[in-house]
């Protein structure tokens, strides 16, 4: 476990009452907390900081408690492509954990400081194997998680980068109501939706001519809901 | 955290190519002794046409996404 040692932020969190912020342990009984707060170990990654790599061995799952990370994908000529942002209450890495010689599907890092539990791989085998009413909460975990990637795929492969564009403009936009918003480049907002900076910047200065949003130094703002929602379902 | 007003350069990727100035509508942006510079940033308006151009990807404009009032 050296590789989550690393950090030097270690420090140690009230654990029972941390892991209860974990969504995926929202209704999980306490012989379940128990058993995670006797196995897993807290971590804190500066910003920036990578979490896991792309094709290493999955050896743990991961329970955000604080902060935010990037999940991405790279292609081999650098391009990076941002396949989820995830919050406090999210976790990652279970698919990984789960298969059989799992190797990490992606990279994480964290966009912000962020605190992190994490769990082993056998830890987690044998709290499935002791709580089979657990084990169902993971399975549906699961499932979702194989849902939001089948929809990723399919917005890259359906819809256009306007489109996405403004599904992700939408987004962010209700993102920053629940105060679970963040600044971006139109690095990162290329990176999320699957093209490159150049095309966001058209994109921009086109929805911009067309009345739909209004950049006013550092903001965004969305001003004709409509013609988004027209735009994101490809009538414009 | 990133300045919200100004864009942001990372010198150690910055390769004082000069696209980004010869972009910058507000001619704000200039080279001055091996180093871009912000000669007029009160009238930067952060449009994002450096960030755009830059082939380096050395220059972020930070943006917050919100619903107008």
């Amino acid at each position: 476990m050296k590789l989550y040692l690393t950090s030097s932020y270690n420090q140690i969190l009230d654990m029972n009452h941390e892991w209860k912020k974990i969504k995926l342990l929202a209704n999980a009984d306490e012989t379940v907390l128990k058993a995670f707060d006797e196995r897993g170990w807290p971590v804190t990654y500066a910003e920036g900081e990578p979490v896991l790599w792309d094709g290493d061995e999955g050896q743990a799952v991961y329970f955000i408690t604080s902060g935010m990370v990037e999940m991405y994908r790279t292609a081999v000529d650098g391009r990076a492509h941002t396949l989820r942002v995830l919050r406090a209450g999210d976790s990652f890495n279970l698919v990984p954990v789960l298969m059989k010689e799992g190797k990490n599907l992606a990279n994480v890092r964290c966009l912000v400081r962020t605190d992190i539990l994490v769990l082993g791989r056998e830890d987690l085998q044998i709290i499935l194997a002791r709580h089979p009413n657990f084990a169902v909460r993971i399975l549906q975990e699961v499932a979702e998680c194989l849902a939001g990637m089948t929809g990723l795929a399919s917005d890259l492969a359906l819809l256009t980068v306007r489109q996405r564009t403004a599904v992700f403009l939408m987004r962010e936009a209700e993102n920053i109501l629940i105060n679970v918003g963040r600044r971006w480049t139109q690095d990162d907002m290329a990176r999320q939706i699957g093209t490159v900076r150049d095309v966001i910047g058209r994109t921009l200065r086109d929805f911009e001519e067309k009345g739909l949003i209004l950049r006013d130094r550092g903001n965004i703002s969305l001003i004709n809901r409509e013609g988004l929602e027209r735009t994101a379902d490809g009538y414009e | 955290m990133a300045e919200l007003n100004l864009p942001v350069i990372d010198a150690t990727k910055c390769t004082l190519c000069g696209i980004c100035v010869d972009a910058c509508p507000e001619k704000v942006l200039a080279i001055e002794a091996d180093a871009l510079v912000f000669t007029h940033p009160e009238q930067c308006t952060l449009c994002a046409e450096c960030e755009t151009v830059c082939p380096e990807g050395a220059v972020a404009c930070y943006y917050q996404i919100s619903w107008a009032d």
